[in-house]
């Protein structure tokens, strides 16, 4: 093709020029081009190479269809691959790569691969790479036909909004159909929003024009435009409609100037479909080859771009469409000729061969001339029109089943679906009078449509023959000949859907645009099948390939995960808090800047020594209140707690209803009618929406609250055997002594002039004092515990510390030391399984033949001797050696004991308890070491700490 | 942003985001107390005459209810209430006036970052004013220059960081 730029028309801006490379070669274009059309005004021709034998190829398209043009762009030094020439917009300074193609699309080093092509037929690495394994051809054959590269530094920002709308009708297309449908909808007082995926509206119009309403069409898209706005709705164009999912909910992506791209939602109480239709191809030998082109796409870029492309031209067609192209492109200078596949062709000045059938293209790496009926007729560039495929995607999607219409040669939607109507040439309307009737009465149009000029359109199906000679493409982008569908039907592959993933039609990016309805068609012959028959391929979204940045949106970052923020951060930042997440929430881990472990290990150690100050404001606070409290209370938890006195604590379990140990915590009795569950951090929307579950399915729900107040209240915790001197010196005025407040129960007084709750309950093993207080006052006692650490030789304790002071004293952390099978008697906790006879979420679960294994994993400590490492959490507690090696379980938590001076551990392990004092191994990462089964509790396990 | 990076908490209090076409304001000293049962009966005791809001309705200065679902609410006062926690003939309070976050967003591209925090049907609305809104729980109430949300506090960061970029 020897393409170039006319010296007017087009809807380009000649004044402001951009300068780009292809392939490291300079060129220029201007605002207004797409890099397509760019490129073909400098006379590129060869702009990448086939997916599969890197065949060169030209531009066949002029948007969304384009298979061809694949291409990796640079801006400003970073690289956004796979993005179509057609559908980019020029820019000053961009760097412009083929996809696949080394070290340029004309040059390209892998083009012998072509001469093999007889040896690689449909499915031949499938059958081909056996041995010794796939793996080791894979990484070769996947660099070969890859799609571009990811530049690792392009990091785009995570700035692509997410909006949700409604309106009464969604009008997806701004062609003529859609227009009038838009026009028709707002008339009648709806809310329209019209989405047009070009940066105009008027669709085919732009490029063939078109009177309406007895003037040129632009007076009355403008008048349109208007209408719509005036009802209160929205034109959207520079936007594509890619997806509709349940309800008709309708996805579209928005492509905006000077600001990032953005997604919307759009909840339409109606959609009308006016999405087109896209031109294919004849499948005529050497097809492929760059020059050969979409005669529509010839027109776009004529019209569009003042890009004519080529001095020669012919035009094969099989219907009435190709025939304004041809007399546009001859008008604007080209030698044109039209074969035409049938026998009455339209009357036209221009020399048309009937009855015509294409044998071949000269010119291997561009068309030099055609061959037919056994001459070669030079030419530059053969443009094809096998006739329209109506956009019927967004329908498809929506579940409507599609027909094959004989008389215009396409599949065309079927019975209407609910809350969908397609319109205009997505509906086979394929002339302008008749687009327009069809958008008026989809958009609920009254009275007459806006008038056009009646139109004709007559094609005579001309579907490829499996049988035909020479190499012929039906899809472009996987490179997928007529000689493939042939096979796979010879293979047994005669579904479309067996047809499509053995060839891997219609599976590239373009997603069959161009080709499906070819390679069906071919199928059809093959098998003697009607194209009904036969079906298509299931429609999925999306329509186009949207960047993973505009499906993303703004949720990457620190709002993929958002954590929970505590009331205090800003203390515990401000005392050189190292804060990480647990639980979902961001907390203290440590304190300073000093090395980490050595940190650790003194705040644990001081934690033992004196007294410690961690932040507890993150455990769950759930309120059960009402006359029934006690009953949900006992049903919710292994543990009884109706028997609990008010003031008093117990702690417990929680289990799945598969007996699971589900979280476990403590709860308080604030009064007869009144608990609080104070569940794990990671829990508690867990919690509480189990426990609103089963207030609202088993509880009369008049008798029965559950309030979550975790937010409202901040807990610092005060532990260690000074704990309570300390607490004594803040003087609280809540009675100290172990008589008044002992181990597992609570007291309430006042701080500030608001409530405080001092609970005894321990998760270090040593005498602690929950501190709650609503959360504003939570700085001025934190304030005041801090001041007095030092004089007790105390300090903050973060979340590594408590870790180890937890191991130590074998308490689970849930999720940690427990997992998917692990029940509360493999915790050693069996009292309210052997006891209680009334019902608990799990207890069925807990007598299954399973729940009574003896092999069942069991928590247990493992020791290794002093001077030793310790153990890495996650090995593997293993016996036997070599191939008899076998897992018995795994480390859950390992920590080096500052107290102890050796390290501790904890273990879930097959039949743990009746394993006490053996020796296991434990292998990790090819090596293993020795431990032995030991009671989980290391230190003090006579709990004399606790009281001390 | 790497793992371990976090942006240090806002506090509620002043003028937490303030940019050209944007601000969010924090609401402080607010009595907040969750009701459930009989709201009928708990607002008549806890906010007599307060009335009972749904989804993006206008939130007075003075006391209002926020219902949350079919028996819960969230009543606000312009100070804290001090009511005693827990049930009453037929239904219960229990306060939380430093659990929930309030915020007034205004600016010219308020109504943006509501289209972008809620798919909800604002003009049909719902008798529930909970509504997920940047994927958090919260409770929304229109104001005479944008919205007002009430989020958990542990969530006002995330809430923060959203609205900074909306």
């Amino acid at each position: 093709m020897t393409a170039f730029r006319l010296p007017e028309g087009g809807a380009v801006d000649r004044g402001q020029i951009f300068a780009f490379t292809f392939d490291g070669m300079p060129y220029s274009g201007f605002s207004g081009d797409s890099i397509a059309s760019a490129m073909l005004a400098n006379g590129v021709r060869v702009v990448g190479r086939s997916f599969k034998f890197r065949r060169p190829r030209g531009i066949w398209g002029a948007w969304i269809e384009e298979p061809n043009a694949i291409v990796n762009v640079t801006r400003s030094g970073r690289t956004t691959p796979n993005l179509r020439a057609t559908t980019e917009a020029l820019e000053n300074d961009l760097a412009v790569r083929p996809v696949n193609a080394w070290p340029t699309a004309a040059q390209d080093r892998a083009a012998l691969v072509d001469k093999l092509s007889a040896f690689m037929p449909s499915g031949f690495y499938y059958k081909t790479f056996l041995w010794p394994r796939w793996e080791t051809f894979e990484p070769a054959i996947r660099a070969m036909a890859g799609l571009g590269i990811i530049d690792p530094d392009h990091r785009p920002p995570a700035d692509n909004p997410h909006f949700n709308a409604r309106c009464d009708v969604l009008v997806v297309g701004g062609g003529p159909a859609g227009l009038a449908a838009a026009a028709a909808a707002a008339g009648g007082g709806e809310v329209v929003l019209l989405i047009e995926d070009h940066a105009d509206v008027g669709g085919q119009l732009v490029h063939r024009g078109g009177t309406i309403e007895g003037g040129e069409w632009r007076g009355w898209a403008a008048s349109v435009r208007a209408a719509i706005e005036l009802a209160g709705g929205r034109v959207m164009t520079s936007t594509t409609a890619y997806g509709v999912y349940d309800h008709n909910l309708v996805c579209a992506w928005e492509r905006r100037v000077g600001r990032p791209d953005a997604l919307w939602r759009v909840r339409p109480k109606r959609i009308v479909v006016a999405a087109g239709a896209i031109e294919r191809p004849l499948v005529v030998p050497d097809n492929d080859r760059p020059g050969v082109m979409s005669a529509d796409a010839a027109l776009v870029y004529l019209r569009r771009f003042g890009v004519m492309v080529g001095r020669r031209i012919i035009v094969a067609t099989n219907n009435d469409a190709a025939y304004p192209v041809a007399e546009a492109l001859a008008e604007a200078g080209a030698e044109v000729a039209i074969f035409d596949a049938r026998a009455d062709s339209l009357p036209t000045k221009l020399d048309v061969w009937r009855d015509s059938e294409i044998e071949g293209v000269v010119g291997s790496s561009g068309v030099e001339g055609v061959r037919i009926a056994g001459q070669t007729r030079p030419a530059d560039a053969l443009l094809l029109s096998g006739g329209w495929t109506p956009t019927v995607h967004l329908y498809a999607q929506a579940r409507g089943k599609l027909r094959y219409d004989e008389a215009l040669a396409a599949l065309v939607p079927g019975a209407e679906i609910d809350g969908v109507t397609v319109a205009g040439a997505a509906n086979g309307a394929f002339t302008l009078d008749e687009a327009l009737r069809q958008g008026h009465a989809a958009g609920g149009g009254r009275g007459v449509a806006p008038n056009a000029p009646a139109g004709g359109y007559r094609i005579a199906a001309h579907w490829p023959r499996p049988d035909a000679a020479g190499r012929r493409w039906i899809d472009f982008q996987s490179d997928v000949t007529l000689g493939d569908v042939a096979l796979a039907g010879r293979e047994g592959y005669v579904s479309v859907e067996h047809l499509k993933r053995y060839t891997t039609l219609g599976m590239a990016t373009d997603q069959g645009k161009t080709a499906n309805v070819n390679g069906l068609a071919a199928m059809a012959a093959l098998t003697g099948r009607t194209i009904d028959e036969t079906g298509t391929t299931t429609y999925r979204p999306p329509f186009v390939a949207v960047p993973m940045t505009v499906v993303g949106g703004r949720r990457r970052g620190a709002l993929i995960n958002p954590l929970k923020r505590l009331p205090l951060e800003p203390e515990h930042r401000a005392d050189g808090a190292q804060l990480r997440e647990y639980g979902g929430w961001l907390r203290p881990a440590w304190y300073g800047t000093d090395d980490p472990e050595r940190t650790i290990q003194r705040e644990a150690a001081r934690a033992r020594e004196s007294v410690a100050l961690f932040d507890g404001s993150s455990l769950g606070k759930i309120e059960i209140i009402g006359p029934d409290a006690a009953r949900l209370a006992d049903f919710n938890s292994y543990n009884r707690l109706s028997s609990l006195q008010p003031g008093k604590i117990r702690y417990g379990f929680l289990l799945s209803e598969t007996g699971v140990v589900f979280d476990d915590g403590v709860t308080l009795r604030l009064a007869d009618d009144r608990f609080l569950v104070s569940c794990s951090s990671g829990h508690t929307e867990a919690v509480v929406l189990r426990l609103e579950l089963w207030r609202q399915d088993r509880f009369d729900p008049r008798r029965l609250v559950v309030h979550d107040t975790t937010a409202h209240w901040a807990t610092l915790t005060v532990t260690g055997p000074r704990a309570r001197d300390l607490l004594a010196a803040l003087d609280l005025g809540v009675a100290l002594d172990d008589a008044s407040l002992p181990h597992m129960a609570f007291a309430t007084g006042a701080f500030e002039g608001g409530p405080l709750r001092v609970a005894r309950v321990s998760f270090t093993g040593d005498r602690s004092y929950e501190l709650s207080v609503p959360a504003r006052r939570a700085r001025t006692l934190r304030a005041r515990i801090v001041e007095k650490l030092p004089e007790f030789g105390g300090g903050l304790l973060g979340l590594e510390g408590l870790m180890i002071l937890r191991a130590e004293k074998g308490y689970v952390v849930v999720g940690k030391d427990t997992d998917g099978t692990t029940m509360p008697h493999d915790l050693g906790v069996t009292g309210p399984r052997e006891q209680r006879r009334d019902e608990y979420i799990g207890k069925r679960s807990l007598f299954t033949p399973a729940a009574e294994d003896k092999m069942r994993k069991q928590l247990v400590g493992l020791s290794v001797p002093r001077g030793e490492a310790p153990l890495p959490t996650g090995a593997h507690v293993v016996e036997g050696a070599g191939k008899a090696r076998r897992s018995l379980g795994y480390v859950t938590s390992s920590a080096m004991s500052p107290t102890l001076g050796l390290p501790v551990a904890l273990g879930l392990v097959e039949a743990g308890f009746a394993r006490a004092g053996e020796t296991v191994g434990v292998y990790h990462l090819g090596e293993e070491r020795r431990a032995s089964i030991a009671p989980a509790v290391a230190l003090d396990p006579e709990g004399t700490r606790l009281h001390a | 942003m790497r793992e371990r990076t976090w942006a240090p908490a806002r506090r509620a209090g002043g003028t937490l985001i303030d940019k050209p076409r944007l601000t969010a304001r924090a609401l402080t000293g607010l009595g907040q107390t969750l009701v459930s049962g009989d709201l009928e009966a708990a607002i008549a005791s806890l906010g007599p005459g307060a009335p009972l809001l749904g989804l993006y309705a206008p939130a007075p200065t003075a006391a209002h209810a926020l219902r949350i679902a079919r028996d819960r609410a969230l009543i606000v006062t312009p100070t804290p209430l001090g009511a005693a926690d827990g049930w009453r003939d037929g239904w219960c309070a229990t306060t939380v006036d430093d659990g929930f976050a309030a915020i007034d967003v205004e600016g010219p591209d308020a109504a943006l970052a509501l289209s972008q925090g809620t798919s909800a049907d604002l003009a049909v609305g719902s008798p529930s004013a909970a509504v997920l809104f940047a994927g958090l729980r919260c409770l929304l109430a229109r104001t005479e220059a944008g919205f007002r949300l009430h989020v958990e506090a542990p969530w006002l960061e995330a809430l923060l960081t959203w609205l900074d970029g909306a």
